[in-house]
């Protein structure tokens, strides 16, 4: 007789991996359960059994195997009777990383939802071993129902039985439930729940065709909804979230409508349909939804990825919603159910029972010839792991205040935590050093080995860190936007990198965003940059690009009056301009904000990288491709001639002539770097590469010339993953 | 980031010349004064471009500084010295207008000028007033009894000092009517500590604005401040120079100014007094102590969301990515 003794790591609980081993071995003896750092998988066998083939063969669909580690010794005698599922052990000193992100719903549940003849039709919280929520509701990594805000609702004889069953879809499915034993929706007026279940979901659906706005509890917490195409209701929920001109996303009925609204490639109708269901931003077909899209030629769209979207649909008939977080601009999502009801401006509160324990917001992809560029990683995506090589000390990375995602290692996994907006905004504050703590506890970590963050002075993030931890290390921004991308790649060689951003703080003292770097073994070199332009009045000049392209203009011509002819509606703002001190700037973000506004697209932005974005959509319009006189010495790129040729002309084609002359820069600098040291292997980085002619020029313009190209594709590419490359800059002892 | 090198941050009065207070001097970043029995004692160096401004010179700045740096722990000042370091060159003429003011503000403080010294250095070196000053302690008031829920009051407008010295020393032409608020305050400020009203703590808001000095408030301390916007006295002048020039008034200077900290109880009988003096008129409630967020100085604004008031830094330094 024969004892085999499995362990498979990777994405393997919380994805119906016990359900799926046990119809696989039930007619041997022996058992299955979740440790804290794998499955383990015990059978008795008279036969040797090809384990790990049987096992990658039949894993789950949203499992993920990293690797199966197996030992098989002799024994005299079977141990067991039967096959068994054995409950989770006890938590012990290992550290867990098996939890799985939120999921959205799968194509089984939806055929059940409205299949008359199941138990479950129209249950508003349907869900199964292959999706739901995970993370949003696990106290701790060990992903068991007792572990879970499920643990609230005792599960019915029925839900026992398929539970127990392993014939059965919801065999270990730990959030199962039903209409009788589940959670449950309530329609909330006034702080009173009027009405429960359907008639609940109903009266929501009904008020959705009535202009009326609601906050609806979906996954990892409240969205804002109304019928995107009723402008009443969009300019109600404009006026309730301060927010006047930035895009609100939508929730459409089916991949079908989607189709209709946006021009989807195959990889992005995939990303739509799979288990992470993120908001795609997808080319707009046509202006149906030009009330929520504002002037974005791109549409933010996505599949229902709740049950309860679904029904709103089904009994509201309508064919898409608009769906934001529900917050004040800038502020955290809204989680707790106790600041919903109390939230003010909405007509109706749709609300359920089953606790949230962590916010998580939609995330953000979108694709750019083809290949997927994260601008937002939340729900789907945090947390996932991501192996490192060697085992490591704990470490945990801070990431950067804008947009920030911190970061940790456990042994030799890294995490990438879900985003939180702006860490000015205090409550945004309060939500980041909650994460950090629960993630700390989350994955059982007693003691942070080492601590990372960004070294800007007036960094939060940063100061947090030096409060909160003995042992700080601290690294520039765009080397850490660097390493993310040597980390994503697994990549530890030679490489150029060109990082355009926004700003951050520079080795220097001044204002990086536009840099060029070698890293050759473990030394990163700066070896270029977009050439200094001074920067005057602090943060107002990012929210009001008018001041940056004033400042620009007037140091490339020194003719104040110049600067003021050029936007003589500020000019008391710009005759202080030679009388202040100026901070420098080599940030690229910065340069798209001055055009924008010398051409007047946008000259005070409402909300972050407004004026670069419209600037980007403008061009897109054109088909133009001139390109301006800029010079490069020395690596280092000066576009005065580009801005000099563009203030002179201020026409709409200059955002086209703007991109392709910034882009060819660029890519020239890179190129002639690249010869320069013999390295032709080129990491791009940094928020700029959201912007798809920039990416996707310059993707084509290195290709073309026989580069390797490697970018952030699994992590953000912008700020979204810094706390990633502080991982990789600290883990490889990068003397930056 | 660690420094090699004083830079004009360590002196701007925010989180680095508190780090060089502890870290070099080995000091306490405590009090305005120290609390010597029942005396206070404190002193304090001037040098401010230009010398001369509009509201005030560097000679009545020295002296007003320094007696409400006494009455900040609850002290009567009482004798003042004073010591100078000039330039080779300097003009009499101005040497005598900065004495004029001196006296003139000691007198209106009721003090009196006993002794002083005099360097002369290099030409175009600068000139600068040390003043020291004892002060009689009527009662200590040393922020060791600082409770949850007490309210915190500024005695007046914010952020003048800080936006009429930019406009005059850079030549700004912003405005032609912004002084300075400098002025010594014991006409205001000593009837309250005579007065049977229980203070907590006060400090004036000068170097690093009320941001700072809120900071300083709840520095290594169990509790944190909470702020509103709309309740913190800022003129309609101020707020359009902190528009234009994207600096906020709250981290502007101010050199005639108090932020008392007093138990509920008796915060509006104080607001009574304050606006009583000329100097008082505009004081208002402008926030409260809180347990919820130790250490932390949290701006509510108008808006429903809530900012932090962080300690300036660096200056000049955008954050935002
Ligand atoms: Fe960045
Ligand atoms: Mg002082
Ligand atoms: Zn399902
Ligand atoms: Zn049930």
């Amino acid at each position: 007789m024969l004892a085999i003794k499995v362990k498979i790591y990777g994405i393997v609980q919380g994805v119906g991996f016990r359900p799926v081993l046990y119809n696989i071995f039930k007619s041997y003896t022996g058992w299955v359960r979740n440790s804290s750092c794998c499955v383990e998988l015990y059978i008795e066998s008279a036969k040797p059994i090809n384990i790990e083939r049987i096992i990658i063969k039949n894993k789950p669909k949203n499992a993920f195997i990293r690797s199966i580690d197996y030992s098989v010794h002799k024994i005299k005698k079977c141990a067991y009777r039967s096959f068994v599922i054995k409950y989770s052990q006890e938590k012990n000193n290992q550290k867990n990383i098996n939890i799985t992100p939120d999921w959205g719903m799968c194509k089984s549940c939806q055929k059940e939802l409205f299949d008359i003849t199941n138990r479950r039709y129209l249950h508003p919280l349907i869900t199964c071993t292959d999706c739901g929520p995970r993370f949003s509701i696990a106290k701790d990594g060990l992903f068991d129902r007792l572990n879970t805000t499920m643990s609230a609702f005792e599960m019915c004889n029925a839900c026992t039985k398929e539970y127990t069953d392993s014939s059965q879809r919801r065999f270990h499915a730990q959030t199962i439930s039903c209409k009788q034993c589940g959670p449950r929706y309530f329609y909330v007026k006034n702080n009173q729940a009027v009405l429960k279940d359907i008639q609940a979901i109903q009266k929501a659906a009904i008020d959705l065709t009535r202009s009326k706005v609601g906050l609806l509890k979906g996954i990892g917490g409240y969205h804002l909804i109304c019928n995107c195409l009723d402008k009443l209701a969009v300019e109600k929920i404009k006026y309730i979230k301060h927010r006047e001109e930035k895009p609100f996303a939508v929730i459409v009925r089916d991949i079908e409508t989607a189709k209709k609204y946006a021009y989807l490639q195959k990889s992005e109708i995939d990303i739509l349909e799979s288990q992470i269901k993120p908001i795609l931003l997808a080319k707009s077909k046509n202006d149906y939804l030009k009330l929520v899209n504002l002037e974005s030629p791109f549409v933010g769209i996505m599949l229902p990825y709740a049950p309860i979207h679904l029904l709103l649909f089904y009994f509201s008939r309508l064919d898409c919603l608009a769906a934001t977080s529900a917050n004040l601009s800038e502020s955290p999502l809204i989680y707790k159910d106790s600041d919903a009801v109390n939230f003010s401006g909405v007509d109706f509160v749709l609300l359920h029972n089953r606790k949230i324990l962590r916010p998580i917001e939609d995330s953000i992809v979108h694709f750019s010839l083809n290949k997927q560029l994260i601008y937002r990683y939340a729900r789907g995506f945090a947390p996932s792991p991501f192996y490192l090589k060697g085992v490591k000390p704990n470490i945990l990375a801070l990431g950067a205040d804008m947009k920030n995602n911190i970061a940790i290692t456990l042994k030799d996994t890294i995490v990438l935590s879900q985003y939180t907006p702006d860490l000015s905004n205090y409550e945004n504050y309060e939500q980041f050093s909650r994460k950090v703590n629960d993630f700390l506890s989350f994955f059982d970590i007693k003691k942070v080995d080492l601590a990372i963050c960004d070294k800007h002075p007036n960094y939060l993030s940063s100061s947090y860190a030096r409060e909160a931890f003995p042992c700080v290390v601290e690294t520039q921004h765009h080397k850490a936007h660097f390493a993310s991308v040597l980390m994503e790649n697994d990549y530890y060689g030679d490489c150029v990198a060109v990082v355009l951003d926004g700003t951050g703080f520079g080795d220097d003292g001044n204002i990086w965003g536009g840099e060029f770097f070698v890293k050759e073994k473990t030394l990163i070199k700066r070896i270029g940059h977009i050439k200094y332009f001074p920067i005057f009045f602090g943060d107002k000049a990012i929210k009001e690009p008018y001041r940056i392209a004033a400042s620009y203009m007037y140091e490339v011509t020194k003719d104040i009056e110049y600067v003021k002819f050029l936007f003589p509606e500020y000019k008391d703002v710009i005759s202080l301009i030679p009388k202040l001190k100026p901070a420098l700037t080599s940030s690229a973000g910065r340069l798209f904000d001055a055009v924008s506004a010398l051409i007047n697209i946008k000259h005070k932005n409402t909300f972050e990288a407004q004026s670069a974005m419209l600037l980007e959509y403008e061009a897109e319009k054109h088909k133009s491709t001139k390109i301006l006189d800029y010079k490069i010495n020395d690596f280092i790129i000066d576009f005065s001639e580009t801005l000099k040729t563009i203030a002179k002309r201020r026409d709409l084609l200059s955002a086209r002539v703007f991109h392709n002359t910034f882009t060819q820069a660029i890519f020239e600098n890179v190129l002639s770097i690249s010869k320069h040291t013999g390295i032709d292997t080129i990491a791009l980085g940094g928020g700029v590469f959201q912007n798809s002619l920039v990416f996707a020029g310059l993707y084509k313009k290195l290709i073309k010339a026989g580069l390797k190209v490697m970018f952030n594709s699994r992590f953000p590419i912008n700020d979204g993953s810094i706390a990633i490359g502080q991982i990789y800059l600290a883990k490889e002892g990068i003397c930056v | 980031m660690t420094f090699d090198k004083i830079t004009m941050d360590h002196g701007s009065g925010g989180k680095l010349t508190l780090e060089l207070i502890e870290n070099i001097f080995k000091a306490n970043a405590g009090l305005d004064s120290a609390i010597l029995g029942d005396i206070a004692f404190t002193t304090d160096s001037h040098s401010i471009t230009p010398l001369f401004f509009r509201g005030g010179d560097i000679g009545k700045l020295s002296v007003s500084g320094t007696m409400n740096d006494l009455l900040c722990v609850g002290a009567k000042p009482m004798y003042l010295s004073s010591a100078f370091i000039m330039e080779e060159g300097f003009l009499i003429s101005d040497l005598k207008k900065i004495v004029q003011s001196m006296l003139s503000e000691a007198k209106s403080a009721n003090v009196e000028i006993v002794c002083g010294d005099t360097k002369v250095i290099e030409s175009n070196k600068g000139f600068y007033v040390n003043t020291s000053a004892i002060g009689k302690i009527i009662r200590p008031i040393d922020g060791s009894k600082i409770k949850e829920g007490d309210k915190i009051i500024a005695t007046g407008n914010i952020g003048e000092h800080g936006f009429a010295i930019l406009n005059e020393r850079e030549n700004l032409q912003l405005t032609s009517h912004l002084a300075s608020d400098c002025a010594e305050l014991t006409g205001l400020i000593l009837p309250i500590i005579e007065s049977d009203l229980e203070i907590h703590w006060m400090r004036d808001p000068t170097r690093g604005g009320l941001a700072m000095c809120l900071n300083e408030l709840c520095y290594k301390r169990d509790f944190g401040v909470e702020v509103f916007e709309e309740l913190v006295p800022i003129s309609q002048e101020v707020l359009s120079i902190s528009e234009m020039l994207g600096i906020e008034p709250y981290y502007s200077a101010n050199e005639g100014k108090m932020v008392i900290v007093v138990p509920p109880k008796d915060a509006s009988k104080i607001l009574d007094l304050l606006h009583k003096h000329p100097l008082g008129k505009n004081a208002s409630l402008i926030g409260e102590i809180t347990k919820d967020h130790p250490q932390k100085v949290l701006l509510n604004l108008s808006y429903g969301t809530k900012r932090l008031l962080s300690m300036p830094i660096v200056e000049k330094m955008p954050r935002i990515c």
